[in-house]
């Protein structure tokens, strides 16, 4: 009788103790907590990565900004420093969990790059939406942290197009030497040739006869 | 007929049915918020929703949804400036 009685004394005290209530407690508020930290951790990570790849794409937009002899070899220069930063190991090493996903650096088209994207860029041939500014780099970005599913709370995007975005860089680009010497220094001469063949009083003195001018200078910027 | 009464006022089962009773209270709770949470999209809200206007800022420097903010890139201020001659 005596057993039974400390066996139901044991028993009522283990109903009543409460110690596992904050078991409990602890094992929801730590997936709560895990959960959320997560979410703003795979946040800030991406915007971090973000301001990683506004330095490539102005790096390689900055490679291709200056002068050179023509336009391919000013590209050539910007897809050369985006490949030198991509192959960083610091960058490559996380790039490598695909967590993030550079895309290759792009820079449109050659000559007018992407402004045909933007309305109002010059496209219209309206003297007023002349800007035509948008020459520079550009890379596909996407964020595949941001893409998760968390229990008790549910998926973070049903839409592919979450975390994914253009950065770019339109930094313009200077005048080759090649569009300096065809569209100004030659035809300059085409005027001076022209000058002299009119007469009326204009005569250059200094090449007469000569189809093509004996030496060009150019400083790059014309 | 007296072990018949001591068992029908025994009450040591009472305390195990309270917590029985309490758990299926408490993990009702539990799913009814999860599936209220998955239902109307709350992790989709804060990370799906604000995307585009992030993407905005991202791509042409200004608050607005991605797809209207091309209009709004400060690369389309009036300059000067212009390769097409006038």
């Amino acid at each position: 009788m005596k057993r039974q009685w400390g066996t139901q004394n044991r028993r009522s005290s283990i109903l009543r103790q409460k110690r596992g209530v904050l078991t409990l407690d602890f094992i929801f508020a730590l997936m709560m907590t895990m959960g959320l930290s997560l979410v703003f951790l795979a946040i800030c990570f991406t915007l971090s990565m973000v301001e990683v790849g506004q330095y490539v794409t102005f790096s390689a937009a900055r490679a291709s900004w200056a002068a050179h002899q023509n336009r391919d070899k000013q590209l050539d220069l910007g897809r050369r420093k985006y490949e030198e930063l991509r192959m960083n190991p610091a960058l490559r090493g996380i790039l490598s969990k695909q967590w993030i996903r550079f895309g290759q650096v792009d820079f449109g088209d050659p000559l007018r790059g992407h402004n045909d994207d933007y309305p109002g860029s010059g496209q219209d041939n309206n003297a007023a939406n002349d800007n035509e500014t948008f020459i520079g780099a550009r890379m596909r970005f996407q964020s595949t942290v941001l893409d998760f599913n968390l229990p008790l709370l549910g998926d973070s995007q049903d839409d592919d197009s979450t975390g994914v975005a253009n950065i770019q860089t339109f930094l313009g680009r200077e005048v080759t030497t090649d569009e300096c010497n065809n569209n100004f220094n030659t035809q300059r001469w085409q005027n001076i040739l022209s000058m002299q063949a009119q007469g009326a009083g204009q005569v250059y003195n200094g090449a007469s006869g000569v189809a093509q001018p004996p030496a060009q200078l150019t400083d790059n910027g014309c | 007929m007296a072990l018949m009464v001591q068992v029908r006022r025994s009450r040591r089962g009472v305390a195990t049915m309270e917590a029985v009773l309490l758990m299926i209270v408490f993990t009702s709770v539990a799913l009814m918020f999860s599936n209220r949470a998955t239902e109307r999209g709350f992790m989709r809200d804060i990370v799906q929703g604000p995307w585009s206007p992030i993407r905005g800022m991202i791509e042409d420097g200004v608050w607005q949804r991605h797809n209207a903010s091309k209009t709004a890139h400060p690369n389309n201020f009036s300059r000067r400036q212009s390769t097409q001659p006038p």
